[in-house]
C-alpha cells in the first residue's frame, strides 16, 4: 500500500490538491484507492464534496496507478495527465467524513495514452462514475 | 467463385467501417474513400487515435496497436490493415 506520504512521488499534485490519499491495490488492470474527507478540502461546500473534486480523485488515481505499474516494471514513474473526460455521470456527493473508495480500470492503450473507466465509491454506493483519456509523460 | 464472396463480404465490412466512423467522427460517409486521408478526412488528434481502437475493437472484435497506425495513411491502408487483422 502506497499512503499518503509517498502518494505524492506518484502525481504532480501537490496539497491542497491531492485528493487521494492511499493507493490499496495496483493491478496492471485495476487500481484502487482510498481518499478521506477532511474539513479543510477545498472542494468543500456546506460539508459536501463538489463533482470537480470526485473527477479529480479518479484522474490522480490513475496517475498513480500507472506510475506504480511503470516503477514495478522497472521502468522511470510516469506522470499522467488529463487528456478527456467522458460519459461522466453523478450519482451522489460524499460529505465530510467519510472515506471515498475509487476504483479505476485501463482498457485501452495507445502508445502513451490510456483510456480508462473510474468510479468512486463511498461503502457500496456509488457516486461517480466515468471514461477519462490518460496522458503519460514520455 | 470464392474470391468473388470474398470480395463482397469484405465490401461489406467496408461499408460497416464507413459507418461507424461517419456517426463517431462526425463526417458524411462520401468522404471516407480508400484514396482520401484517413487523419484529415476525420480531423483525428492523439486523443481521437483511442477512440478509433476501442471502435474497432467493439465493432469488428480486432485489437490493433500504435505500431499498426505507423503506415496508415489513407483509408485504403486502413482496410488493409483490417483485411490483414481479420484474416482476409
Amino acid at each position: 500500500m502506497i499512503d499518503s506520504k509517498n502518494i505524492t512521488d506518484l502525481i504532480p499534485q501537490r496539497a491542497p490538491f491531492v485528493m487521494v490519499d492511499a493507493l490499496t491495490s495496483v493491478e496492471a488492470h485495476r487500481f484502487e484507492s482510498t481518499f478521506l474527507i477532511e474539513a479543510d478540502n477545498i472542494f468543500l461546500s456546506k460539508d459536501v464534496l463538489g463533482e470537480s473534486a470526485l473527477i479529480e480523485n479518479v484522474a490522480q488515481t490513475s496517475a498513480a496507478g500507472f506510475s506504480m505499474v511503470e516503477s514495478a516494471a522497472g521502468g522511470e514513474p510516469k506522470m499522467g495527465y488529463i487528456g478527456s473526460i467522458t460519459r461522466v455521470e453523478v450519482h451522489s456527493l460524499p460529505k465530510l467524513g467519510q472515506t471515498i473508495r475509487t476504483i479505476v480500470e485501463p482498457t485501452h492503450r495507445l502508445d502513451n495514452i490510456v483510456m480508462v473507466k473510474g468510479s468512486s465509491f463511498v461503502g457500496e454506493v456509488l457516486l461517480l462514475s466515468c471514461e477519462m483519456k490518460i496522458v503519460l509523460s514520455k | 467463385m470464392y474470391l468473388n464472396d470474398e470480395k463482397v463480404a469484405f465490401d461489406e465490412v467496408i461499408e460497416g467501417i464507413r459507418g461507424f466512423l461517419s456517426e463517431e467522427f462526425e463526417v458524411d460517409p462520401a468522404v471516407i474513400l480508400a484514396e482520401n486521408n484517413l487523419k484529415d478526412s476525420l480531423d483525428l488528434d492523439s486523443l481521437d487515435y483511442v477512440d478509433l481502437v476501442v471502435l474497432i475493437e467493439e465493432n469488428l472484435n480486432i485489437k490493433v496497436t500504435g505500431e499498426d497506425f505507423k503506415d496508415i495513411v489513407t483509408f485504403g491502408d486502413f482496410f488493409d490493415l483490417v483485411k490483414k487483422k481479420l484474416g482476409r
